[in-house]
């Protein structure tokens, strides 16, 4: 990849609400051009790490630092430089797609003619053409899903955050947006992947990060966790670190439990 | 998109805006977006979403201002009295203020609390300062409406007998009123998130909300108090504590420049109404906004069990008011429900603190005799009929339970094998009655049977049919969906006008037979019955529903 500039570099980030201890000292340095597979158990905090870097979430200690600034000196320069997928697909909901488009577009800066055009292509090539002027929530949860990828990359982001971003897509969607991510990468752009599907982070993924209790217990390469861990998939590595070993047993007894009626 | 005329009016102000660091052009922008989702409302999970009216939300607010104009007919009577203007003020905006508290408090705490909105606009250039700017704007741009309605008539009457400069002098003053309500809310708001971490957090609001409602239901009084009101024309005599009373620093510029009272002390409240709010304001938007910032995410936290209460009782209950399996399940779901909604009791839990202060409000109105004195011979030895005005507060609780923060939910009705959609709405019914309605009767109930001894035992028996009755017809006019099917939105209040007046013209002629009728023991007994019958009608018959009739 050759240019080694830190895009993102968190140190020693801490983070509680109240007495509950989410964040427990990580620290990270992402270089430009990576795809970052973040993963980890439900509550291991990595929405926590994600909207600090968003700059949702204030009152964290360390420092985090997105294309060379402080996020914490209060400019929100950087965050032109930034996409989101929230995992919740938090949208205003009774706008129309056009009507939101616009507004982002607004705070954005960007020229607003060009910009509705780029929009409806981008919708055409995702299959959503001809909603544009539609309330965004008489749209099905794949199509709203899709047009908040759109609405995260219409500004031409260096840094994406995508939180469970393929939630909803159907499995041609899927493919498709898998290939925009690796060109994404491969011109540069860092993003940032936080999922629980284990196969595509495995795939997708350059680099893998896994959070455990408020901490990083896992970084590096799927070749090196796997050479590391003795284990053939991303799901087994993620059982093994997080030392989950009863599904089997679980499993039974739930089944055993539905059975009862 | 649509421009707002507001908006253009607000850019008369983009210097001040400016100068507080906010960035004025994107505030605008979340302004224009939140005004025209405002505009709009996606009411059911299941409805067709293209087809739903683009403008009933509108209607409903404008319904709601012009409620408020229509009572502000009643409140420019005070201004035709002949009294000198610095009472006359006084007593409106004080009626003005304490309308206002209440609007902020049950139907925009929900849009000052949000969180849910961070997570889109933040991630976004747009700062804290500008996103929290607009917030309060957008809040501002509700209240000034609401707050100018309601005075409109005064405003007019005040204009014609004092001239333009009354005019002038209680635009500002509306301007100012309303600055101070969102900063006094979110003031107290503050020093809640301060003391209480977030598994509390979230009841505490509610608790306090009964608190703010009897504070300014009793702290009222004292407005009238400042003058003794039995004496319309004494002349005013100044006190140290006026000086707390919002409302009578802004009655003094009037009582300087129209009366021309030239007492020091005026001169002292008017510099109290100018610096006041500006005070209030600058500590809202150094200290309290950024407190909120950090701490609002408490809210998010779904800390804690929710306890359980005793299981048994409920099923006990549940078991002996409802005869069908679903309405029994629907009784206890909505109890639960109405439990753990915030939103809904933020609406709900401050009409009901006011029934419970109306009554003693009004036995204190009557400062002639002393308290006792009062409850035992005041209005006729018939104090307890009082209730009545409880009553109407209570049976308004009702219209509320259609209405929930996880409305998506509702489509469970569907999926379930239920038949008859009446069952559902019966229990829901019943278990609104039995969680909100009943056990502030009860109390109330239990006051004046401790007060005024067993004696009154019959007209209790009345006046909780009457009760039963009239919340069960509000209920029926005012509502077309499931309960929790439909979402909170702003302005909800507008559409219940309608039905609200209907319902006190029926509890009015309820109220008048059994005053009638008062003292005669064996007419209110036979009132008794015949609401009973009347009542056991009205439930057999009202929950014939099918499907169809369904608003879903």
């Amino acid at each position: 990849m050759g240019n080694l500039e830190s895009i993102i570099s968190i140190k020693n980030l801490r983070m509680s609400y109240g007495s509950k201890t989410v964040l427990n000292g990580i620290s990270l340095e992402i270089p430009r051009g990576q795809i970052i597979g973040y993963i980890g158990t439900n509550g291991a905090g990595k929405s926590t790490t994600i909207k600090i870097m968003l700059g949702i979430i204030e009152g964290y200690d360390g420092k985090v630092e997105i294309l060379g600034q402080d996020i914490s000196n209060g400019s929100v320069e950087y965050k032109k430089k930034i996409g989101y997928v929230s995992e919740l697909a938090d949208i205003y909901e009774n706008l129309t797609a056009y009507e939101y488009i616009s507004f982002l577009g607004e705070i954005y800066g960007l020229d607003h003619k060009k910009l509705i055009e780029r929009s409806k292509k981008l919708m055409g090539l995702f299959g959503i053409d001809g909603v544009i002027g539609s309330r965004i929530a008489s749209y099905s949860k794949g199509m709203k899903q899709k047009l908040i990828i759109i609405c995260s990359l219409i500004h031409n982001p260096d840094i994406l955050f995508f939180d469970e971003p393929l939630s909803g897509l159907d499995a041609n969607s899927v493919m498709v947006f898998k290939e925009v991510m690796n060109a994404l990468a491969r011109s540069g752009k860092t993003i940032f992947y936080s999922s629980h599907i284990m196969d595509v982070v495995e795939k997708v993924s350059d680099r893998i990060l896994l959070l455990n209790d408020g901490q990083i217990v896992a970084d590096g390469s799927f070749e090196e966790l796997k050479n590391n861990q003795k284990e053939e998939s991303l799901e087994e590595i993620f059982n093994e670190l997080t030392g989950f070993n009863e599904h089997a047993d679980i499993a039974k007894e739930f089944v055993s439990l539905v059975e009862e009626v | 998109m649509k421009d707002f005329t507001v908006l253009k009016l607000l850019d008369k102000f983009q210097s001040l805006y400016k100068k507080l660091g906010v960035n004025y052009k994107v505030m605008r922008m979340i302004l224009q977006i939140k005004l025209t989702m405002d505009g709009r409302r996606v009411s059911t999970t299941m409805a067709n979403n293209k087809k739903t009216d683009e403008n009933t939300d509108k209607n409903n607010y404008l319904r709601l201002l012009m409620f408020n104009a229509f009572m502000s007919i009643f409140i420019g009577l005070i201004m035709m009295y002949d009294m000198s203007s610095l009472k006359a003020t006084n007593i409106v905006i004080g009626i003005n203020l304490f309308m206002m508290v209440s609007l902020m408090i049950s139907d925009f705490s929900t849009v000052l609390l949000d969180v849910k909105e961070k997570n889109i606009l933040l991630p976004k250039p747009i700062d804290s300062k500008t996103f929290n700017a607009a917030k309060t704007t957008h809040i501002c741009i509700y209240l000034m409406g609401l707050s100018l309605s309601l005075n409109v008539i005064p405003l007019i009457i005040g204009t014609v007998k004092y001239g333009v400069l009354f005019f002038v002098i209680f635009i500002i003053e509306n301007i100012l009123a309303v600055l101070i309500v969102i900063a006094m809310t979110a003031l107290l708001y503050t020093l809640v998130l301060k003391f209480f971490d977030g598994k509390k957090l979230k009841d505490i609001i509610n608790y306090f909300q009964i608190l703010m409602a009897f504070i300014f239901a009793f702290g009222y009084q004292l407005v009238s108090r400042v003058f003794n009101t039995t004496s319309m024309n004494s002349e005013y005599v100044p006190k140290i504590w006026h000086a707390l009373l919002p409302s009578m620093w802004f009655a003094a510029p009037f009582g300087i420049l129209i009366d021309g009272n030239r007492q020091p002390f005026l001169i002292f409240l008017v510099v109290l109404a100018i610096i006041g709010p500006i005070m209030l304001i600058t500590l809202y938007i150094k200290r309290v906004v950024p407190y909120f910032e950090k701490n609002l995410q408490k809210l998010n936290d779904n800390g804690g069990a929710v306890s359980q209460g005793s299981e048994k009782r409920k099923e006990f209950i549940a078991a002996l008011v409802c005869k069908d399996n679903i309405e029994k399940s629907m009784f206890k779901f909505t109890q639960n429900m109405i439990a753990t909604e915030r939103s809904l009791k933020l609406k709900v839990y401050p009409s009901l603190a006011m029934a419970v202060f109306m009554p003693v409000l009004f036995m204190f109105m009557n400062r002639e005799e002393s308290f006792v004195d009062n409850i035992q011979t005041g209005y006729g030895g018939k104090i307890h009929l009082l209730m009545y005005i409880s009553i109407l507060l209570l049976c308004f609780c009702i219209a509320y339970i259609n209405n929930s923060d996880s409305y998506k939910g509702a489509l469970i009705y569907k999926v379930l094998p239920i038949e008859n959609p009446g069952v559902i709405l019966k229990g829901a019914v019943k278990g609104t009655i039995f969680k909100l309605i009943i056990p502030v009767y009860i109390f109330e109930a239990a006051i004046f049977l401790i007060l005024k001894g067993p004696s009154i035992i019959m007209d209790l028996s009345a006046m909780f049919l009457v009760l039963l009755i009239s919340s069960l017809v509000y209920f029926k006019i005012s509502n077309k969906a499931m309960p929790f099917s439909v979402k909170f939105a702003i302005a909800d209040s507008g559409k219940l006008i309608g039905p609200g007046i209907t319902t006190m013209l029926l509890l009015g002629v309820l109220a008048i037979v059994h005053i009638v009728i008062r003292n005669n023991i064996i007419f209110v007994g036979i009132y008794v019955l015949v609401l009973l019958i009347v009542n056991v009608i009205l439930w057999k018959t009202s929950f014939k529903v099918s499907w169809k009739d369904i608003k879903i």
